[in-house]
């Protein structure tokens, strides 16, 4: 192939935007000729269709079981599995098919204790749905039954699997990055939350994130995934909370949990993270915005840009990276795989991840059985991540100011 | 699908309306990121990459999609076919420019046209292509399949009477608003039957031609087909009894029509729906619909329709098809069409 001087800054800027991050190979091509990981998924609402359509993808895994108390959800899930027996209860699926070697927790969050502690003392490998539970204690709990056993226990919190997130990393910790000033993040999706059950006796159950009693609300079951990857970036969690939210739209069925939050969380080194969720407007969508003394990342779990300091040092590379424009704004897209797809001429098929977040979380866990490789996201990390998130919900809902100590998060 | 999905939900609780109609959404966001033939990472793209090397495992769901094209392209004598990808790639029917595809090449991608090379398992739940350059492209049926999906989330939510539609183009019907027999749906761009044109071209209006006291579509080909004469077309938004205008209940419409999607090949208008017995282009009826309970089943058949300019021979009569009467190939149709 001749090589012109911009092909080559081309392919060597793929090359250099993939500095620090070798994509993994794919699960698949690794486990050739492997048996596929016996799967079971508990949950068959949403999240765990979700799950199972992703799994449907992964030639390494198969879902023999699926488990769901509700019989019309539990006939959905099953219409998303590939022949997978249908069991309405988990611990009749455990004695039953003892073949299954890992589970995944997709209940509601208030439901996973129980469930998540039999499973590992059934033995088995298990992928928690994040956050993690919904107390504090709860959350130990699982940790610590996790932290005994010999099995893998991975927490779905997605941003530290993501392809674009890891690459952003590595940017993050470099100069083309340098200082870290604040972090903003927002998670607006217009959507009541409310679940139409066509059985008016099931309302309350399958409303729980609407349920004071037992919801973490947008803190917790949205805010945990974005408060991860600031934890995870900044490789601390905060010292302080001030939360606040209210009903703004949805005026009219009588909920208690906000339908708008937001939370302003301190860090020790001197680092605000402000988050905002609403279930009231989509403008944005979500995203978390890092911004540094030398460019700002925006991430926004499909896609990723940086957007440069006017007086940052210019890499190579940057020359003939691939841009998008935001009004005054130019972005540089984040693209994983940027090395191969360069050497493809695809590198603009790269922009935008082909799989949603949910897809290398679970690749991730079934990697981690399959070959031993730590998870991405331990039950410690997922407890910790889950704590934060449950008292940045308690600083919403009461309105106080939380403090966090290092005890705390343990 | 890039394609508008609209609801209109009826019943006394406003909130539970809204979780059903937010739930149906998400389901049809799921079906495309499934089914999507433009998203690298969905099943189907998965499919396609591997199919012809190896059996590929499919969830129940979409297998019986599968396996209903396929019946569906047999009882359309293979005017709607799934297969029909590569052809369109040859045409580059995919993308607004279009060219003329050369002989060998439209020989070799008819070669790989046909349902017959996709083999089903039905106890394993898998597909495989018996040769190379199979592609499946389930554009013709995706978003009668999503109705179908989101009409199935607000039926289990007790939702009894809805109206779904997909771009302006596949409409599905539960139940029918409050003291009515049925959704009352307007096919503007359907031939009146009652219209006549003057010399200076006006038209005049005429009492409708066998339309009942409801207003609602009568048949006057038989059971199962409405045909319409050739005549100048219905403004948009008449009101009255005539042959434009049908009640759905419990059914679903799906209406074709090649406009809007054509270029220009060697001098000739052509529309962007293939027949995939030929490999070329359909010489377009100007419009056409059917009405079926299963709202995949109706776009596969109006699909069809276009190619074949007739109803399929074997169609069962549970299915109605609605034509214009003489059904002569136009080279093009730049008429609007609005489903109301």
């Amino acid at each position: 192939m001749q090589f012109d001087r911009r092909t080559f800054i081309r392919q060597t800027a793929g090359a250099a935007a993939v500095v620090a991050f070798m994509p993994d190979l794919s699960l698949a091509s690794r486990l050739a000729g492997a048996d596929p990981l016996q799967l079971a998924v508990i949950g068959a609402g949403r999240q765990g269709r979700a799950i199972l359509a992703e799994l449907q993808k992964m030639p390494a895994c198969k879902v023999i079981a699926v488990c769901d108390s509700d019989d019309s959800r539990l006939q959905s899930g099953l219409r998303r599995s590939q022949n997978a027996e249908g069991f309405a209860d988990y611990k009749a699926m455990l004695d039953k098919k003892k073949e299954i070697q890992g589970i995944i927790v997709a209940t509601p969050t208030h439901l996973h204790r129980q469930i998540a502690l039999d499973c590992i003392a059934a033995g088995k490998h298990v992928y928690c749905e994040a956050p993690l539970a919904s107390t504090v204690e709860d959350s130990r709990a699982i940790a610590a039954a996790a932290g005994k056993a010999k099995t893998v226990f991975a927490v779905g919190l997605e941003g530290r699997s993501n392809p674009i997130y890891k690459l952003a990393r590595t940017f993050y910790k470099s100069d083309a990055f340098r200082d870290l000033i604040s972090v903003n993040a927002q998670h607006h999706q217009k959507n009541s939350w409310r679940i139409a059950s066509g059985d008016s006796a099931k309302d309350k159950e399958v409303n729980w994130r609407l349920d004071a009693a037992v919801s973490t609300g947008l803190m917790g079951e949205l805010g945990a995934q974005q408060f991860d990857v600031v934890h995870w970036y900044l490789g601390a969690y905060p010292t302080v909370i001030r939360g606040y939210g209210d009903v703004r739209f949805y005026k009219d069925d009588g909920r208690k949990v906000a339908d708008t939050a937001s939370c302003d969380m301190l860090f020790s080194n001197g680092v605000r993270l402000h988050y905002q969720a609403t279930l009231a407007n989509s403008f944005q969508g979500r995203h978390e915005i890092f911004s540094g003394s030398n460019a700002a990342f925006k991430l926004a779990w499909t896609h990723g840009w940086m957007f440069k300091e006017a007086d940052a040092p210019t890499q190579g590379w940057e020359v003939y990276a691939n841009r998008q424009q935001f009004g005054n704004e130019e972005g540089i897209t984040l693209i994983a795989d940027a090395t191969k797809l360069a050497s493809q001429g695809k590198l603009k098929d790269g922009v935008g991840l082909p799989n949603p977040s949910l897809y290398y979380a679970l690749e991730d866990f079934a990697a981690s059985v399959l070959t031993g490789k730590p998870p991405t996201c331990s039950a410690e990390e997922g407890m910790r991540a889950s704590i934060v998130a449950i008292l940045a919900n308690k600083a919403v809902v009461t309105g106080e100011e939380i403090k966090i100590a290092e005890s705390d998060l343990k | 699908m890039n394609t508008r999905f609209e609801f209109v939900v009826i019943g006394d609780d406003e909130s539970h309306l809204r979780g059903a109609t937010e739930e149906a959404i998400a389901e049809i966001e799921s079906c495309e990121d499934r089914l999507s033939l433009f998203r690298p990472g969905s099943l189907l793209s998965r499919i396609n990459r591997r199919a012809s090397m190896e059996p590929v495992g499919v969830d129940r769901e979409t297998f019986e999609l599968l396996a209903a094209a396929k019946r569906l392209s047999a009882m359309t004598e293979g005017a709607f076919d799934p297969t029909v990808a590569p052809l369109m790639k040859v045409w580059n029917l995919h993308d607004s420019a279009s060219s003329a595809a050369d002989a060998p090449s439209l020989e070799a991608a008819r070669q790989c046209v046909g349902v017959h090379l996709v083999e089903l398992d039905p106890d394993r739940l898998t597909v495989r292509f018996t040769k190379d350059g199979v592609s499946l492209d389930l554009g013709g049926i995706a978003k009668g399949h999503a109705l179908g999906l989101a009409e199935g989330v607000l039926r289990r939510a007790a939702v009894d009477a809805a109206l779904i539609h997909a771009g302006a183009s596949s409409v599905t019907a539960i139940g029918a608003p409050p003291g009515t027999d049925g959704w009352k749906i307007g096919l503007a761009g359907m031939p009146r039957d009652d219209e006549s044109e003057s010399s200076d071209g006006s038209r005049q209006e005429s009492e409708p031609h066998g339309a009942n006291p409801q207003g609602a579509a009568s048949f006057t080909d038989g059971p199962g087909a409405f045909v319409c004469p050739p005549r100048r077309l219905a403004p948009l938004g008449s009101d009255g009894a005539d042959h434009s205008i049908v009640f759905l209940k419990d059914q679903s419409l799906s209406v074709s029509a090649p406009h809007g999607r054509e270029t220009t090949v060697d001098g000739q208008r052509v529309t962007h729906i293939l027949d995939p017995r030929t490999g070329r282009p359909a010489p377009a009826v100007r419009i056409a619909a059917a009405i079926a309970d299963d709202p995949t089943v109706a776009e596969a058949i109006s699909t069809a329709l276009i190619v074949l300019g007739r109803r399929p021979r074997h169609l069962p009569l549970a299915y109605v098809t609605i034509l214009p009467a003489d059904s002569q190939a136009y080279p093009f149709c730049t008429e609007p069409f609005n489903a109301v």
